[in-house]
């Protein structure tokens, strides 16, 4: 099997197996699975705008550190999510990080001394540290919730919360047929893959790549019309409701005001203390 | 491409959803308007196929290989409203599931992935088939173009992180590296790589599609009526008043030093540097500064001004080379 198509295989596997893998953990009984959409929803916001606004790596290792707590009373495991994030944060954050510690882009006093009068500095170590650890901690609580709630809970607590209709369903929409177009992209790689012998040539593969792109933009544009059909004739009114109605519980509240008191503890001490 | 958390601040954040959001309003207005109820499951599935095409690897002739982001493609071949929705969505789904962009990033990365590219590339395709350029290359270099400009937004918003906000040590609070570097560092591998691939996949695909006669792109025709250009104009009016932008840049842009910011780089002067280095009296606004006038109105007049001039010399070699209408009896 060529390389190219492997390689390919395994990203369309890995992108299904995470699908797969937010929906089981979803499912759990644990403490942060239980609680009500609309409020991790509303929790999740105040987290995230906070890790925006703490300038220290001190306070944002504490949030974090909070979240792996919270996603260990949820059942979930704590060094696979952890493991995920540091490589997604090290891929779209690390290669930011990672120049910015040294002396040419970021001067100040040295914390290491390197060949060629380059430097590490502490404060380009500071800059590095507080990039890095916003990326995680803002990764993590996104996780918890997606991690915790059934995709289609999150659409409709979405639509509680007032997002339009439209927007809600498209995303709906989107996220089923993202798994079903990958798995059938996998499957027209895995039939090419199997009928390849050799070294497959930049020309061909850019060929194929077209046959098999444009097939499912055909496959997409048929499909919108039969689904729509679906849609009409199981009396589709717009609306995405979900079987469990919401109802917020003092755990649901206590969610919120922990995220809230936390958020406000953070961004204060944040801001006098260093 | 995609801008994740933690490098913005959140004020930048907040621009970006205000800047998308009437687009994300009036793309959806337009699709109810014009295909009912039908439009949803159609950009939910365009949607899937934007996120799925991201993932396909092609290789570029060199041997480098790289995936495209589809705006340019969704906006030729379903038009610049639907590929607003579409690719947005196709990036919400990326940003929750697979840490491709941020949540707090999710505005600006639409505005500049769904908003900016498509257009950019869908205008670039009309002009290009209204200059008679044949379909598939206008769809490359509409494709590449899309990109180039997706870029641009994307080193702008970065580079000018670190000049509005910085911690009381000096430190950068977000990304932190100014213009200077941020402008080359997205722009020289994205002309090199990613757009080349964009430029790429736009055409191929749009071949096949021509080709497979589904009516996805016949229906569309671009060289017929006349283009309405007054969100080009008001895309240039745009461009015009952010150019002070460019005075939050430190240091001088790479390449473009004078004699004595070289000296200090290089550690000496070339002989034929300095021979060309000629202070020249038709100068009117050395580095766009206009005498009497602060910096910020002076850089917009100096764009103002480099407009017009460009725009004239347009429309004149527009008149030296309009092909003539052959008069009767002409063989």
């Amino acid at each position: 099997m060529a390389s190219r198509y492997r390689k390919a295989l395994d990203e369309f596997g890995a992108m299904l197996g995470v699908g797969w893998d937010t929906e089981r953990s979803a499912r759990l009984a644990g403490w942060l699975q239980n609680r009500d959409p609309r409020c991790k929803a509303v929790a999740a916001l105040a987290l995230l705008i906070t890790v925006a606004l703490v300038r220290s790596p001190a306070t944002l290792a504490v949030l974090y550190a909070f979240c792996l707590f919270v996603t260990a009373t949820s059942r979930l495991s704590v060094t696979r999510l952890m493991r995920r994030a540091w490589i997604a944060a090290a891929v779209f954050t690390g290669l930011i990080a990672l120049p910015a510690v040294l002396n040419v882009f970021t001067p100040g006093p040295t914390a290491v001394q390197l060949p060629f009068g380059w430097a590490v500095t502490t404060t380009g170590l500071t800059t590095a540290a507080r990039l890095l650890l916003r990326a995680l901690t803002s990764l993590h609580v996104l996780w918890l919730v997606v991690y915790t709630t059934p995709w289609n809970r999150v659409l409709a607590a979405l639509g509680s919360l007032g997002a339009p209709a439209p927007a809600v369903v498209t995303l709906g929409i989107t996220h089923r047929y993202a798994f079903l177009l990958t798995r059938m992209a996998g499957e027209m790689m895995a039939s090419r893959s199997a009928r390849t012998v050799g070294h497959i040539d930049g020309a061909r593969n850019r060929a194929q790549i077209t046959n098999a792109a444009g097939t499912l933009l055909l496959h997409s544009h048929h499909s919108a019309s039969a689904v729509h059909g679906a849609m009409i004739a199981r009396g589709f009114t717009g609306r995405f409701r979900s079987l469990e109605p919401f109802r917020a519980t003092w755990r649901d509240v206590v969610l919120v005001l922990l995220a809230l008191a936390l958020s406000f503890a953070a961004w204060s001490i944040d801001r006098h203390a260093f | 491409m995609h801008i994740p958390d933690g490098t913005i601040s959140p004020s930048t954040a907040v621009v970006g959803y205000a800047a998308v959001a009437p687009f994300w309003f009036i793309a959806s207005r337009k699709a109810s308007k014009e295909l009912k109820s039908a439009a949803i499951p159609r950009l939910g599935l365009y949607a899937a196929f934007s996120f799925v095409l991201m993932m396909f690897n092609v290789q570029l002739p060199g041997g480098t290989s790289g995936h495209a982001v589809g705006g340019a493609l969704a906006a030729i071949a379903l038009g610049p409203w639907q590929a607003v929705l579409a690719v947005s969505a196709a990036l919400a789904i990326q940003a929750v599931f697979f840490a491709d962009g941020g949540i707090l990033a999710l505005g600006l990365n639409c505005f500049i992935m769904a908003v900016a590219l498509p257009f950019s590339a869908w205008y670039a395709f009309r002009l290009l088939r209204r200059g008679r350029l044949p379909e598939l290359p206008a769809a490359a270099v509409a494709g590449w173009f899309g990109l180039m400009i997706g870029a641009l937004l994307v080193a702008i918003a970065l580079g000018i992180q670190p000049a509005l906000f910085r911690a009381e040590d000096g430190t950068a609070l977000y990304f932190p590296f100014g213009l200077a570097v941020a402008l080359p560092a997205m722009l020289i591998p994205h002309a090199l790589v990613a757009a080349p691939i964009e430029g790429l996949v736009s055409a191929l695909v749009y071949g096949f599609l021509v080709r497979s006669q589904s009516g996805l792109v016949q229906d569309r025709p671009v060289e017929e009526g006349r283009m309405k250009l007054w969100p080009a104009w008001i895309g240039l009016l745009l461009m015009i008043l952010l150019t002070p932008v460019g005075l939050l840049a430190q240091g001088t842009a790479w390449g473009e030093w004078g004699s004595e910011e070289l000296e200090k780089l290089a550690g000496y002067l070339p002989k034929g540097f300095a021979a060309g280095q000629l202070e020249s009296p038709t100068h009117v606004a050395p580095d766009y500064v206009i005498p009497g006038l602060p910096d910020m109105p002076g850089y917009v007049v100096s764009a103002v001004v480099g407009v017009i001039c460009v725009l004239a010399l347009v429309w004149v070699l527009g008149i030296a080379l309009r092909e003539r209408k052959p008069a009767p009896g002409d063989s």
